[in-house]
């Protein structure tokens, strides 16, 4: 994404080319100041753990990694399940005819309107040992509150919306004429989508793991709700920067913790960026 | 600029100096609260006086540990009704504050879901019995495990292998069993005394006067009707508003119960 256009509009596109320098030139500055709204606060936290923290204190500290671990393969099950579960999903949705499915997929947005802790509850009533699922299901000796599964399902349910809005825009955006041509030129209604759509989707779909595994990393109001905080076990990073602000270090140690997620995430995804050619990636 | 630009950033200049005017508190006495102390101060500055004159008071709840931090960051606070010590000790050691007292207890309790067929701490040991405690960091949960310690060794072998979630917050520990997920809560005589489809599992004597301390802070350059505030919440009526809700008022501060 460049700050100045790239293609010569009419109206005010093309008058803003046609501005004197002073004006073009604040026509990269504005951007350029809101995309520090995002980044000085990023710089600010990073300061304070240096300057109050011990980040080195917490990276040696096994309680940060077993944070760290459990966060890491909790949000990749859970951008696992929305990816597997979720694709086949919004290609229906996409796709279908029915005004049922457009119904159905505003629905599958409301998730990411609820508050978090709300999220959490919703899933204890259904899942939860007195919920509507989880009584029979703890009958039948299965219980899921306190679990790891349980953090996935939390995870699962705040940030697979993410996932599925985005890849619904793709599917709803692909141009149906060109599987439709593959199809009469013989192709499998499989090899179709994996030749055709899926290439065509694509940007949405890495876009929107991207945002959803990100998410999900930073998951914590329906985490503690619904599968509770305890080490090793569904303590995630984001919980354990909460508990480590109530520690005596108080914010200095929750200050570090977090510039370790944020740190870990950021090499993560600059990782996928590289390897993968997301249009979601900043080039 | 056109009249449409130019009327929507009347707008929001408006919106930005109406935001800013709800920090306008001039002579307001700004009391920030732990959480804890949500229902029931209220109830206990009733009587403080009002009418033409009197300071308005404006409350901020939040965890000790929160606000002390807050106070520290430089936001405006009068009193600090603070859940522990610890925190008030904070604030001393940065020198802002003016003087404070002993504000009253909260015991330790332990609250049981409905239907649970436990009658005594050592059922609580038993495998498969959930329970859910304050983290180490919170104060409930560090009173908890120093009633842990107190215990025989096997009993708190076995209440420690049933912790099944360390929260952040007692009205997280105190929700667990309210919702049915634990069995059994760590939690405080207030939350007890407050807490829906839970019943109260006696301690054994030994440990039942394991409380928190709650400590009033004056902050330095308090605004002028921070200080009669201060001693009011430390009078009769205002202490026996305390002791309705559950707490042990200053005077029985440290004592061990019947």
């Amino acid at each position: 994404m460049s700050a100045a256009p790239q293609h010569a509009g009419r109206g005010w596109r093309a008058r803003a080319r046609a501005a004197p320098g002073v004006v073009r030139r604040a026509w990269v500055i504005a951007p350029a100041l809101f995309a520090l709204f995002f980044v000085l606060p990023l710089l600010g936290l990073l300061l304070r753990a240096l300057t109050d923290g011990d980040v080195g204190a917490e990276l040696r500290s096994s309680a940060t990694w077993t944070a760290l671990r459990l966060s890491v393969l909790t949000a990749t099950l859970a951008l696992l399940l929305a990816v597997l579960l979720g694709t086949p999903l919004a290609f229906v949705l996409a796709t279908a005819r029915s005004g049922w499915a457009r119904v159905a997929a505003t629905l599958l947005d409301l998730p990411l309107v609820l508050p978090p802790v709300v999220s959490g509850i919703a899933l204890l009533t259904v899942f939860g040992r007195r919920g509507y699922l989880g009584e029979p299901l703890d009958g039948a000796g299965i219980s899921l509150s306190f679990t790891t599964a349980a953090v996935v399902m939390a995870q699962l349910f705040v940030a697979g919306p993410y996932y599925l809005r985005s890849a619904y825009a793709g599917f709803a955006a692909a141009d149906p004429r060109f599987a439709g041509l593959a199809y009469t030129l013989g192709l499998s209604p499989w090899t179709t989508f994996r030749r055709v759509t899926l290439p065509l989707v694509w940007p949405s779909l890495a876009g929107g793991a991207v945002l959803c595994w990100s998410r999900a990393l930073g998951e914590l109001g329906a985490t503690l709700l619904f599968a509770g905080s305890l080490p090793g076990r569904t303590q995630t990073m984001p919980l354990a920067i909460v508990a480590a602000f109530e520690s005596p270090a108080g914010l200095a140690g929750a200050v570090s913790i977090s510039v370790i997620l944020v740190g870990f995430a950021l090499a993560l995804l600059l990782l996928i960026h590289r390897y993968t050619n997301a249009p979601g990636a900043y080039r | 600029m056109n009249a449409r630009v130019r009327c929507a950033l009347a707008l929001f200049a408006a919106a930005a100096v109406l935001a800013a005017g709800c920090d306008d508190d001039d002579g307001a006495v700004r009391v920030f609260a732990a959480s804890s102390l949500q229902d029931v101060l209220p109830a206990a500055v009733a009587g403080h006086r009002t009418g033409a004159g009197a300071p308005r008071l404006v409350f901020q709840y939040g965890g000790s540990q929160t606000l002390a931090t807050q106070i520290l960051e430089g936001a405006p606070a009068d009193l600090f009704l603070s859940a522990n010590e610890a925190q008030a000790e904070r604030l001393r050691a940065s020198g802002r504050v003016a003087r404070s007292a002993t504000l009253l207890e909260n015991r330790l309790a332990v609250a049981v879901r409905e239907g649970s067929t436990a009658s005594r701490i050592d059922d609580l040991a038993r495998p498969g019995v959930r329970i859910a405690v304050g983290a180490p960091e919170v104060p409930v949960g560090a009173l908890t495990r120093q009633l842990f310690d107190a215990l025989a060794p096997e009993v708190a072998r076995g209440l420690r292998a049933n912790v099944v979630t360390e929260d952040p917050s007692v009205r997280v520990v105190l929700s667990r069993v309210e919702l049915g997920e634990a069995d059994a809560a760590f939690v405080y005589q207030t939350d007890l005394a407050a807490a829906r489809r839970a019943r109260a599992l006696p301690l054994p004597p030994a440990v039942a006067g394991l409380a928190n301390r709650y400590v009033l802070v004056e902050l330095r350059d308090a605004s002028p009707g921070a200080a009669a505030l201060f001693d009011y919440l430390l009078g009769a009526e205002a202490q026996r508003a305390f002791a309705a809700a559950g707490f042990v008022p200053a005077a029985q501060a440290g004592a061990v119960p019947r």
